[in-house]
């Protein structure tokens, strides 16, 4: 198995960096994710370990060796492009025995190979069709299955989903998810969903503006943001920008408060009077008794409510003049919040993720 | 749907106009060639096919048509590549280099093959001084693929790169990813890719090889389809069914091909698919960048350096038997200003007016064939588009037979004595291009902007002149300019149809001129006119469609 490596890697189009200082390492057998917004330079990324693209700055290691000069077709990488890029003039079956003809293998063992991959897609019955005749998924699978068949070390993938529908897309997602761990092969996702990164990824890298800000697993990323772009781009956050007082934040822009607002967190990891942002994820705040006996417990006035199905997206004014976005369960025959109503929730001293700005 | 009476009597109005000068002309030219004595008979094309002769002129005209694509093929290919695939320091002039031997009409460009190539041509004068010997290239039918292949590559040039142009730049990375690159790249990926245009390029190029006249009567070859159509009536008569068989047959293969290059355009596999990011070649530089040049030289100079010759031909006094031009005068400029300014005052008159008649019939029949709702529209369509497929002899045949023995009311005489009939000749043969131009600019206009204005009180008559009429001009006026050129430089059908000398334009005096050795000055002074005349509209062009100025060449 394969492991890629990024060291320092800078590249320019013209005088604009699109990447800038990038170290990585995907480690055998990973499902490493590139995650970002539009024009980040995840495709540039990818397109740079495959070899049309060379960095103007660092080096590139796939399994430990530096492949600079290279080129894309002895990388022995399966590339998947977001358009899939099939040819028109070639059948299904011819697709997927391009490589192997580049490869010089013999024709019996290509026909095989061949229906080995189709099987592994599930796309038996479909070798004499063209790509105009197939569906979206179906295109997806043909491209897959031409880079697969010739047991690439690694696989490259550039947003392969995000040509497809909804359900379609939610489909391959279990599909990919399958063949990886059929497969067993490294392989790098190139996505900006981030609901996507969090479905397959066995660790995620986050870019910005050209550069990584952080890498994780999902849970770490999503958990525990390293700074505010993070926090904002892997769902929904409420952020609280406050200051270190002991094992508590004072958070700012409650002052109409009595006494302030004041969240207990698990780890301060600053000293009194350090300027922070609390991050604190919607379904992190949760709907207590009034009497109950909890750690940072709030009270608040509902002002809207939008119903997502087992659970309430609600709008909470709390006294002294902030705004928090919840999601609040409502199973197990919890009453559901209702506009105007007043609330007591509760966030768990864990749950507040302190960004040191 | 309520059809409009205005719009109804446009569409009769325009519908009548295509049956008279082009569908009827052509239906009685078929006519005759399968009739004897008023009865249907396949006597005559039976009989076309038992003369030596006339079997000879076919096999002849395909096999030039086949040997010009491929000669073609070879200098439009590379060049075609290079100039969509790589960039390197005066790639644009390149590219407009590679254009001009449309340019130059290829009769001209027979005259000055002679100069250069012919018997006692500069290369033969050098080979024969050098190693005693010549080589006949402008003999007999070989002449005439060289001339057509050097001045017919550009369309097969144009169309090819623009469907390399058109490949999705992933389609080739995924090959390369896959372990296949350089040339394997290219013969698995690339050219099958380009194959509907460069197969699109090579048939519209053979089209025009065999409907080319003017090419063999100056090389004085006539053992071809085009030149025996014309024989056949101008010396054996209007009468003579062999004329009209031929001209079957010469529409017949036309047809097929471009049934065939619209067939391999529309395959809509080819074209649905989702394309990736634009191409950014790498600029060649240093020693690339010449060896890229070096190419360009090696492919081009052939096709370019006959038509210096005529220019040096204008300006001399004496040239035979010489390298170059041993007396040097103005004087053919001024015989054909002065003495015969006719020629170029009617090619002026006469091609503007067929290029201003294309451009109305254009926007007219695209807004009817686009916009309107008549029934029948699918008629005009073809009546619009078969002239691309018809030869000039051809429709020139027609005219005359429809045309020769009917005076027209209020005229007192025959279309066919007048200078009318080649304006209404070019302007049938050329209005293709309008109405595509027009037709191609409506498609892309919403029909939310003319509905908004139909909603602000304007009838659709009203709408067309104040909202799409000036959305349209620009690509109306591309097409108009190159009817206008395309026109001033016609021969097949002006030959047959100049009433008298002095009513005849530019290219009927180069052709007369050309017969005579003393015409030979003044005939590549008119010559350089034409050349100028043309490149002038040429320029126009691009500057009017920009970055899409080969698409009047394409299909
Ligand atoms: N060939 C190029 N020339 C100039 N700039 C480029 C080129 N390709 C990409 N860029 C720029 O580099 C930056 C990164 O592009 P890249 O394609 O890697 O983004 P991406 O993260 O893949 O975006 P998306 O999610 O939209 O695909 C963008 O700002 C883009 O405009
Ligand atoms: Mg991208």
């Amino acid at each position: 198995m394969t492991s890629i490596e990024l060291r320092a890697i800078g590249k320019r189009y013209g005088a604009a960096w699109a990447l800038r200082d990038v170290s990585l390492r995907v480690e055998p057998g990973e499902f490493f994710t590139l995650l970002g917004p539009s024009g980040c330079g995840k495709t540039t990324a990818l397109r740079l370990i495959a070899g049309f693209l060379d960095p103007d700055e660092g080096e590139i290691l796939i399994d430990g060796a530096d492949v600079r000069g290279v080129p894309p077709w002895r990388r022995d990488l399966g590339l998947v492009f977001q358009n899939y890029a099939l040819w028109p003039h070639l059948s299904v079956f011819e697709h997927v025995a391009f490589g192997l003809r580049e490869r010089h293998v013999p024709r019996a063992e290509r026909t095989a190979r061949v229906r080995e991959a189709l099987r592994l897609v599930s796309l038996e019955g479909f070798e004499h069709r063209r790509p105009s005749q197939l569906s979206g998924g179906q295109q997806q699978r043909v491209a897959l299955a031409r880079t697969l068949v010739l047991r690439p070390r690694a696989l490259l993938l550039d947003e392969p989903l995000s040509n497809l529908d909804a359900t379609l897309r939610a489909q391959m997602r279990i599909e990919l998810r399958r063949l990886h761990r059929e497969l067993g092969i490294t392989t790098v996702f190139v996505t900006h969903d981030q609901a996507e990164a969090m479905a397959l990824s066995t660790r995620v890298a986050v870019f910005d503006r050209g550069a990584v800000i952080q890498v994780g697993t999902p849970a770490e990323v999503y958990r525990r943001p390293r700074t505010r772009f993070v926090a904002e781009f892997l769902g929904a956050a409420n952020l609280l920008s406050g200051t270190v007082q002991g094992d508590t934040v004072r958070v700012h822009g409650a002052e109409g408060r009595r006494d302030g607002l004041r969240l207990r967190v698990a780890d301060p990891a600053a000293g009194d009077g350090a300027p922070v942002v609390c991050v604190v994820r919607p379904e992190a705040i949760q709907r207590v008794a009034s009497g109950a006996a909890v750690a940072n417990r709030l009270d608040a006035t509902v002002l809207t409510v939008v119903y997502l199905g087992g659970r309430h997206e609600c709008e909470l004014a709390l006294a002294g003049g902030l705004t928090l976005r919840a999601e609040l369960a409502t199973h197990g025959g919890a009453e559901a919040p209702k506009p105007g109503e007043r609330i007591v929730v509760a966030i768990a001293p864990e749950d507040v993720v302190l960004l040191i700005e | 749907m309520l059809i409009r009476p205005g719009q109804a009597a446009l569409f009769v109005v325009i519908l009548a106009l295509l049956v008279v000068f082009i569908g009827y002309p052509l239906a009685r030219v078929l006519i005759v060639a399968v009739s004897s004595d008023g009865g249907f008979t396949l006597a005559h094309l039976v009989a076309f096919f038992q003369r030596g002769l006339f079997v000879e002129a076919l096999v002849n005209t395909l096999v030039a048509g086949a040997a010009a694509v491929v000669l073609g093929s070879v200098v439009a290919l590379p060049l075609a590549l290079l100039l969509a695939r790589v960039d390197f320091p005066g790639r644009g002039i390149a590219q407009t280099l590679a254009l001009l031997p449309l340019v130059v009409p290829p009769f001209v460009g027979a005259v000055a093959f002679q100069q250069v190539l012919g018997r006692s041509g500069v290369v033969n004068l050098f080979l024969l001084d050098t190693f005693g010997t010549t080589v006949p290239f402008m003999e007999g039918l070989t002449g005439v693929i060289l001339v057509q292949a050097l001045h017919y590559f550009p369309f097969i040039l144009v169309n090819t790169a623009a469907s390399l142009a058109g490949i999705d730049p992933a389609a080739e990375e995924a090959a390369q990813s896959l372990g296949c690159h350089g040339v394997r790249l290219l013969w698995r990926v690339t050219l099958p890719l380009a194959l509907p245009g460069f197969g699109a390029g090579a048939l519209l190029a053979f089209i025009r090889v065999i409907d080319d006249l003017g090419t063999p009567l100056m090389l004085n070859y006539t053992k071809m389809l085009a030149p025996q159509a014309y024989l056949r009536v101008t010396t054996v008569g209007m009468n003579d069914a062999d004329g009209y068989v031929i001209c079957v047959i010469l529409v017949a293969l036309s047809l097929a091909a471009l049934v065939a290059a619209k067939a391999l355009l529309g395959r809509g596999d080819w074209a649905s698919l989702a394309r990736g990011p634009e191409r950014h070649p790498s600029r060649l530089r240093g020693a690339r960048a010449w060896a890229a040049w070096a190419l360009v030289a090696v492919l081009l100079i052939p096709a370019l350096v006959p038509h210096l010759g005529i220019v040096a031909l204008s300006v001399s006094k004496v040239w035979s038997f010489s390298y170059l031009p041993t007396r040097f005068t103005l004087d053919n400029y001024g015989e054909i200003l002065v003495r015969t300014p006719h020629f170029v005052w009617n090619t002026l008159r006469y091609a503007l007016l067929a290029a201003g008649i294309d451009v109305v019939l254009g926007a007219a029949i695209a807004w009817l064939l686009v916009r309107g709702r008549m029934p029948g529209r699918g008629v005009l369509d073809m009546l619009a588009t078969v002239p691309l497929a018809v030869p000039g002899v051809v429709l020139a045949i027609g005219y005359l037979r429809v045309f020769h023995d009917w005076d027209v009311p209020g005229l007192g005489q025959p279309l066919t004595a007048t200078w009318l009939i080649l304006v209404i000749a070019y302007a049938a043969r050329r209005l293709p291009y309008t109405v595509r131009a027009a037709y191609a600019t409506m498609q892309q206009l919403h029909v939310s902007m003319e509905e908004s204005a139909q909603s602000l009180g304007a009838p659709p008559g009203r709408t067309f002149l104040r909202i799409t009429l000036p959305l349209l001009t620009r690509g109306l006026v591309a097409g108009g300019v190159v009817a206008f050129i395309t026109s001033a430089v016609e021969l097949a059908s002006t030959i047959l149809l100049v009433p008298r000398i002095e009513l005849g334009p530019l290219s009927y005096g180069i052709y007369i001129y050309m017969q005579s050795a003393v015409g030979r000055g003044p005939g590549a002074a008119l010559g350089v006119v034409a050349i100028v005349l043309v490149a002038v509209g040429t320029w126009v062009i691009n500057r009017l469609a920009g970055r899409n100025a080969g698409a009047a060449w394409r299909l």
